[in-house]
């Protein structure tokens, strides 16, 4: 036993003090009217279906003449990128110089339920890929692909590496054959052929309810920190912003879904060079451009080894592995990303803009 | 002063409105337990139903309109005898928990008595707890007129969701803070006075567990009298010890006891299923049977995950011991009770991830989301036979017109395709055939920030639109 002669308050006197703050919390946000995410200014360009294609305007001068398409995940939204105006990857990217057009898959409803993985990277992507070239009188362009829109790239990048001039991969998971990661583990024990049946477009309750079990006590974490910043309007406006962002959680495409999560996530098609897309096998070996990979060191969506396993996979002799200290969001909305993330970018696809 | 004043007689109206549900739910369980009753009610709903489809189908269409209200009428009976079934398996349970518990206590030492009894009244409250689940009526307990966004108001349920758990945690901690300020910090002392209890009920509140929490309170009341009976130095292996003599054998018990119930149930349905004809309705009463098998895989299962966490949880609890105690021998202290609670989730968030890393924990879950997903689908079958005789599109149906659209819209893709890359070949002609207006390109001319508001005219290719 040991000695601790300091008196304490009352768990309770403590609790109250809480409730006292959560009242004021009432207060406050019932004076919110509106949470803006994803303000930076942009244009919409081309549309098939549900999916668009935006192109944001930039005053800055064009250092990276080549555009730049990023495709993001079907989970969640690309909004994160450009969370707020003071951590924004996409105005970071902007401000940089770089000519920036970027997918929004939509949200899917049960009518989009037979769209298939085959589709969003043969018929959105592709066209999505045309569309720039075409408008920009140019044969390549810079793709960029976050998480699963990583994954996306990745495959589109094998098939049509006439139409990629470098690829850039952010906490992207290829390799799903390790047993890193909560995710790639509770996979193997889930029938995806009965979810689908069952769901028709995937919920993405179901989904964020999967996630939020990763991190079983954040959510008590997260209230502690709000009851913290209550009454700092700036922080609490952060706060909200990223709130919107974690509950605007799109359907899935159950076909699309099951196919991702069976081939891919349970049996490592894509790493084995094993995937077919339209009748087509993807071989990593065919993805001969640039390739930048970067993953997060403390992600614990996308296992660190589900990403590095990327680089050996490819038919490159030009690619490089960018280790960033954090964790899947931390990437894009980090004070260090502020100021590290987008100028390695910048920097490293200058350099192969030729 | 007046959102604060908005805010408690929002928190005191919710809680009055949560009780009058529990009441209505108290008396909908008491109902059902005459099983001559149930019947009967069945029976006559069923022949209500059969009348209703006799009436709408021989009189067509415009006798169906006449009839809306009859129609929400029976809808309203189908879905409270849907809730009835639900009502009666969970009356079913317990009574075969009741007989296993009198079994068990009259096998077991006196010790086991009081854990019966509570068993038997968790029992109850995890019953009508998922019976409330069931019928998914409640009224709302977070509607907070003043909040005018979703973001907010969805913070603030989340607020409230926290503080929840936390003023567990504040409760169970308080007799100890109490005698910490006397004697410090004193591991096996706290270690003793934890109250179970408590510590559980703040278990089921992070994971979620009350809607279906079968036994396991009892369980855990048991054990942690057991611990605090126990003082010597060996606490932990002898905690490990109970533990495994208590829980496992009732665990298997309870399978046994899953099963048995499963046949009852099946017993019960089959002189219900042999009154009707042998058509749709029969298909239907069968395919509910069916379902209720999955709910009794599914509530095994979920016994067997939810002891995993409570005995994970204690895990992270005597960690937690073990590293505040290293703290307070280094000199270091809380500042206060926030100070500790934030260790507290910190510590036990890691012991959770590792048992979530476990292949025990993983096969689990998956088989709950499988067995979950299995439901969902059966009841969308048993939805299928229901809405049949109705005018309503049914979800096979949508699924066809979905197909057809998606089949289409893949055509209309390739021969716009097919088209562009016929003019670009040299000596290209125009084909014969062109629609000008096809349903799915479309281009935006229209700058805006918020892409909801962008104007958009079709075009017949999207590779032909142009950046503004």
């Amino acid at each position: 036993m040991s000695e601790n002669t300091e008196e304490l308050k009352n768990p309770m006197d403590t609790w109250v003090d809480m409730l006292q703050k959560m009242a004021k919390g009432y207060e406050n946000l019932s004076q919110i009217e509106n949470v803006d995410v994803a303000t930076a200014q942009k244009e919409l360009v081309w549309q098939l279906d549900k999916v668009k294609m935006y192109h944001y305007k930039n005053d800055a001068e064009i250092k990276v003449k080549t555009p730049v398409l990023i495709s993001y995940a079907l989970v969640n939204r690309q909004d994160m990128m450009d969370i707020q105006p003071d951590r924004s990857y996409i105005r970071n990217l902007l401000n940089l110089g770089l000519d920036i057009y970027m997918m929004d898959w939509g949200y899917p409803t049960q009518a989009d339920k037979f769209l298939t993985l085959d589709d969003y990277i043969e018929m959105y992507l592709n066209d999505g890929v045309d569309f720039i070239r075409k408008s920009e009188s140019i044969d390549k362009i810079n793709l960029m692909g976050i998480c699963q829109g990583g994954t996306f790239s990745v495959i589109y990048a094998a098939l049509h590496p006439e139409k990629i001039k470098n690829l850039i991969t952010l906490v992207t998971p290829v390799d799903f054959s390790k047993n890193d990661g909560l995710l790639i583990r509770w996979s193997r024990d889930m029938n995806f052929d009965t979810i689908v049946d069952s769901q028709g477009t995937i919920n993405g309750d179901f989904l964020n309810a999967g996630f939020s079990m990763l991190k079983p006590m954040m959510q008590a974490g997260k209230m502690m920190n709000l009851m913290n910043i209550i009454d700092d309007k700036d922080k609490l406006m952060n706060y909200l912003r990223m709130e919107k962002w974690i509950n605007d959680s799109p359907n899935q495409a159950g076909e699309c879904y099951r196919r991702f999560m069976k081939e891919l996530y349970q049996e490592n098609k894509l790493a084995e060079n094993k995937l077919i897309i339209e009748g087509k096998l993807v071989d990593l070996k065919n993805l001969n451009m640039p390739l930048l990979n970067i993953y997060a060191s403390e992600d614990h969506l996308v296992p660190p080894s589900a990403s590095i396993a990327l680089n050996d996979l490819v038919g490159s002799t030009d690619t490089e592995l960018y280790k960033f200290p954090g964790g899947h969001i931390g990437v894009f909305v980090g004070g260090r990303s502020q100021k590290e993330l987008a100028p390695a970018v910048e920097s490293w696809l200058k350099s192969r803009d030729n | 002063m007046e959102n604060n004043q908005s805010y408690f007689d929002n928190w005191m109206k919710n809680q009055r409105d949560i009780l009058d549900q529990w009441n209505n739910m108290s008396s909908t369980v008491r109902e059902q337990t005459n099983m001559d009753t149930f019947f009967q009610k069945g029976q006559e709903w069923m022949n209500k139903f059969n009348q209703t489809v006799e009436d709408t189908t021989a009189n067509g269409r415009t006798k169906m309109d006449e009839n809306v209200n009859n129609q929400k009428e029976m809808w309203t009976k189908m879905m409270d005898n849907w809730n009835s079934w639900q009502n009666s398996l969970n009356e079913n349970m317990m009574n075969w928990s009741k007989n296993f518990n009198d079994q068990y206590v009259n096998n077991a030492t006196q010790n086991f008595t009081e854990t019966a009894k509570n068993w038997q009244n968790e029992m109850m409250n995890s019953t009508q707890n998922w019976s409330k689940n069931m019928t998914s009526n409640i009224t709302n307990p977070f509607d907070m007129p003043n909040m005018v966004n979703s973001t907010s108001h969805n913070a603030y349920k989340s607020m409230q969701s926290g503080m929840e758990a936390y003023q567990m945690m504040a409760k169970m901690w308080q007799p100890m803070f109490e005698k910490m300020n006397v004697n410090g910090w004193n591991a096996d002392e706290f270690q003793k006075m934890v109250d179970m209890n408590q510590f559980k009920s703040y278990l089921d509140k992070v994971f979620d567990l009350n809607q279906v929490n079968i036994n396991m309170n009892s369980l855990m009341n048991n054990w942690s009298k057991t611990m605090m009976s126990m003082n010597n130095p060996e606490m932990m292996q002898n905690i490990q010890n109970s533990m495994n003599e208590m829980v496992l054998p009732q665990m298997n018990n309870m399978s046994g006891m899953m099963q048995e119930m499963q046949k009852n149930f099946t017993a019960m349905v089959a002189p219900f299923s042999k009154l009707m004809p042998d058509d749709k309705n029969r298909q239907m009463m069968e395919k509910i049977a069916d379902v209720s098998k999955n709910y009794t895989d599914g509530f095994q299962k979920l016994t067997e995950l939810q002891y995993h966490i409570y005995h994970k949880g204690q895990n992270a609890l005597d960690n937690f011991m073990k590293v505040v105690t290293e703290k307070y021998e280094n000199g270091d202290k809380f500042k206060d009770f926030n100070d500790m609670y934030s260790e507290w989730l910190n510590q036990s968030g890691k012991s959770f991830e590792e048992l979530f890393a476990t292949d025990e924990y993983s096969k689990l879950q998956g088989d709950l989301v499988n067995i979950s997903a299995d439901i969902k689908a059966k009841n969308s079958e048993v939805m299928e036979i229901m809405m049949e005789p109705l005018p309503l599109v049914r979800k096979s149906e949508a699924d066809e017109i979905y197909l057809s659209n998606y089949d289409l819209r893949k055509r209309i893709h390739s021969l716009e395709k097919e088209m562009e890359a016929m003019k670009t070949t040299p000596n290209h002609q125009e084909p014969m055939v062109h629609n000008p207006n096809p349903i799915h390109h479309e281009e935006a001319t229209t700058t805006t920030p918020e892409p909801q508001e962008v104007a958009i005219k079709p075009v017949s290719n999207s590779k032909t639109a142009k950046k503004a």
